[in-house]
């Protein structure tokens, strides 16, 4: 049977925000998995099965920003939302032209995120 | 002038001898050993010399009738001394005392011919009594007793008994009868016992024994009641000097010897009066009878033993042998030191205004290093504004997002307790993380009235300034590392200056390598050196210090950034040398610039 693809990926690294963002996501009814970095996301990631993708923007390595562009590159054109901590206008401004779902900052109310992840699996082309 | 004094001496008579040194006989009643007359015979005699110019003839007989008062001994010196003058006739002869007056009044025709004769030395009374011819003139004294009386009861207020001694001469005698009916009135005040017809030990044992409010007043032993003879200021020494009250006499011979004072006419005052009269005769000029001067005088050391202070002296006392003060006797030594001291305060005293407005100056340039300190921190506070902003949300969105979490779990059928003990264990963790992050703000901001001196370790110190710098280092995408010594640097300073250091060095790295393409790398290293010192040294990847500007570097205002200040390394330095550290900056080997911070260890030995 074909894994629904209703499960968020969420990426990033620094643990504690990690897990209380999975934590919130799974309260929610939606099944996460969580990468430390871009890179681990890259080699471990189930792709076909991400019904939406949530990046932090800042992740050490690669940056979120980067790792969209790479991934769309790729061809996988999975819906995302980006999470920050930074307080940066103009990459918001180029985040939310590039198509994100949403560009939410740190720390954000709980119904912005579900909101924007509901809106990312209605807008998943598969769907 | 010679001349005129010859022709008028020549006029007046044969009274002047044509000789151009007129003579001068001096005689003096006792022998050359009492003072009174003796004193008073060399006033004349140096009066004389000094008035003349030494042109004149001095003679002096000393009649010694003292010890020798018998008629046939008076009349054999008169004979005597007629022959041996008899082709040297004095113009001038000068009897001292009442003796020598009645000697040469009863002789002057076989003596001294037509001499003018002046007797001095005893009171006009006396010579009343004696008839003196009307050419005698006298230099008369009048030694009453009554005024050395009260001139002792000034220095003794309190006392209550009075004691007066006379000696069995005929002028003891004499002196006594005038003493008793002088002081007949001023005796009504005191019990007052006449100390008279004793020996010379007996006066001594009385007046050993006497109640210390008494006034002792001494006329003139000449001569005991056992029928020695004295010089009467001997006698008063002996007796003074013993006394248990303070002894007074009318005789300024009698100061030396223990008496404390009295109102004596001074034996050189009578002299030079009487040697006046004598010049005056010697010119020819008429002359009349005199009074000499008395005076009040006290012997200071006599003060001293009875304890009588120089305020209650009558004005005008004539105080003698006082003991000169330190200033009086080493004068010039005082003046110096004064004078030194005088200097070496004034030095002093430029020096501490020196050191003050040194110290002042001190206070406000620390003060003012201490602001620009401040405000320096202040703007790496500024500039590390965004990455401590996101470092901040990190742990306030994950606290948000694990209590939203929470509370759907909390209101699912069946809450999993075990995720909500998780949850609420990540909150207070990440609620931790929020206020180190905070302090560590609070320790950037620090403003500082006055340094702190602090002991830290510098490992420490570094490890903090990188978790300050790490979150804005991860912004720029630079890599920090850090390696520290693994013995403790404790070092002397305060803790928030030293790190701003750190931080000045670090920001002025990662400006460096903004537009280095290549990998951005911050290394922090702490170490201990050979020499025993603390060093930290912190270098990057950039491009380096140009070559020529590694002495500029510290300058202020020394900037190759647009939005530099140029003060941030300027700063530092100042800081580190504020704590007796250097500041050393060159470039790697492999490129990039090395920063090395040294600092002396707070102690010797390090474990």
């Amino acid at each position: 049977m074909e894994t629904s693809p209703r499960i968020v990926a969420v990426v990033d690294d620094d643990p504690s925000m990690l897990r209380s963002v999975e934590r919130l996501l799974n309260a929610n009814g939606f099944p996460t998995e969580g990468f430390l970095s871009a890179e681990t996301f890259l080699t471990h990631a189930q792709l076909q099965s991400l019904g939406c993708m949530v990046f932090d923007i800042q992740l050490g390595g690669m940056s979120g920003v980067e790792l969209w562009h790479h991934l769309r590159q790729s061809g996988v054109d999975v819906p995302v939302i980006f999470i920050t901590a930074l307080e940066d206008e103009t990459l918001e401004r180029t985040a939310a032209e590039a198509g994100c779902v949403a560009y939410l900052r740190k720390p954000f109310p709980a119904k912005s995120l579900i909101a924007a992840v509901n809106a990312a699996l209605v807008l998943l082309p598969r769907d | 002038m010679l001349l005129f004094v010859t022709s008028h001496s020549t006029a007046v008579g044969e009274a002047i001898n044509q000789d151009p040194s007129p003579r001068v006989l001096v005689i003096y009643p006792y022998d050359e050993r009492v003072a009174a007359t003796t004193v008073a015979g060399e006033a004349v005699r140096n009066r004389l010399l000094e008035a003349t110019g030494g042109k004149i003839d001095l003679f002096s007989e000393f009649l010694d009738l003292s010890r020798f008062p018998e008629h046939e001994h008076i009349e054999r010196m008169a004979q005597f001394l007629a022959i041996k003058y008899a082709d040297r006739r004095p113009d001038v002869v000068v009897a001292l005392g009442e003796q020598s007056a009645k000697f040469i009044v009863d002789h002057r025709a076989s003596l001294a011919g037509n001499a003018r004769i002046i007797v001095a030395g005893f009171n006009k009374s006396t010579g009343l009594q004696m008839n003196l011819p009307t050419d005698v003139i006298g230099a008369f004294t009048e030694f009453n007793i009554i005024k050395t009386a009260e001139f002792a009861r000034r220095l003794q207020p309190h006392a209550r008994k009075l004691f007066v001694i006379g000696g069995s001469s005929e002028f003891d005698r004499w002196w006594l009868e005038t003493a008793k009916a002088e002081l007949a009135e001023f005796s009504k005040d005191y019990v007052t016992t006449y100390l008279e017809d004793l020996t010379i030990e007996e006066f001594v044992a009385k007046t050993a024994a006497l109640p210390s409010n008494s006034i002792v007043l001494a006329l003139t032993i000449f001569k005991d009641r056992s029928g020695r003879n004295f010089i009467p200021r001997e006698a008063v020494k002996q007796i003074a000097a013993t006394a248990t009250a303070p002894v007074f006499g009318p005789y300024s011979t009698y100061i030396e010897y223990g008496s404390v004072g009295g109102n004596v006419v001074t034996f050189e005052a009578l002299g030079r009066t009487v040697a006046d009269l004598a010049f005056d005769a010697i010119q020819g000029k008429p002359i009349t009878h005199v009074q000499a001067p008395h005076f009040n005088v006290a012997d200071a050391r006599q003060l001293d033993r009875w304890g009588m202070s120089e305020k209650d002296l009558p004005p005008g006392t004539v105080l003698m042998f006082r003991q000169p003060s330190f200033l009086e006797q080493h004068w010039l030594a005082a003046l110096l030191a004064s004078a030194v001291i005088a200097v070496q305060s004034i030095a002093i005293i430029l020096l501490l205004v020196e050191r003050r407005r040194r110290r002042t100056a001190e206070v406000q340039s620390r003060h003012r290093l201490l602001e620009v300190i401040h405000l320096n921190q202040s703007a790496t506070a500024g500039a590390l504004s965004a990455s401590i902003a996101h470092e901040l949300n990190q742990p306030l969105g994950a606290i948000r997002s694990n209590a939203e979490a929470a509370s759907i779990v909390l209101r699912s059928a069946c809450p999993d307790l075990k995720l909500i003990e998780q949850i609420l264990a990540d909150i207070q963790d990440d609620d931790q993380r929020a206020h180190d992050i905070i302090s560590r703000m609070r320790g950037l901001l620090k403003k500082r009235a006055e340094i702190e001196w602090q002991e830290f370790d510098l490992n420490d110190l570094t490890a903090t300034a990188i978790k300050i710098l790490k979150g804005e280092a991860v912004r720029r995408g630079i890599e920090v590392s850090s390696t520290h010594a693994s013995d403790a640097l404790p070092v002397r300073a305060d803790k928030v200056h030293v790190q701003q250091v750190i931080l000045n060095i670090a920001i002025n790295a990662m400006d460096a390598m903004g537009k280095a393409g290549r990998e951005k790398k911050l290394m922090l290293e702490t170490r201990l050196t050979k020499d025993a010192n603390a060093e930290l040294s912190i270098s990057d990847s950039g491009d380096g210090i140009p070559d020529g500007k590694l002495a500029a570097i510290f300058e202020p205002f020394y900037t190759t950034k647009a939005s530099g200040t140029g003060l941030g390394l300027s700063i530092a330095r100042t800081i580190v040398e504020t704590y007796g550290g250097r500041i050393l900056a060159s470039n790697a080997r492999d490129g990039g610039a090395v920063f090395r911070v040294i600092f002396p260890l707070a102690k010797a030995e390090t474990t």
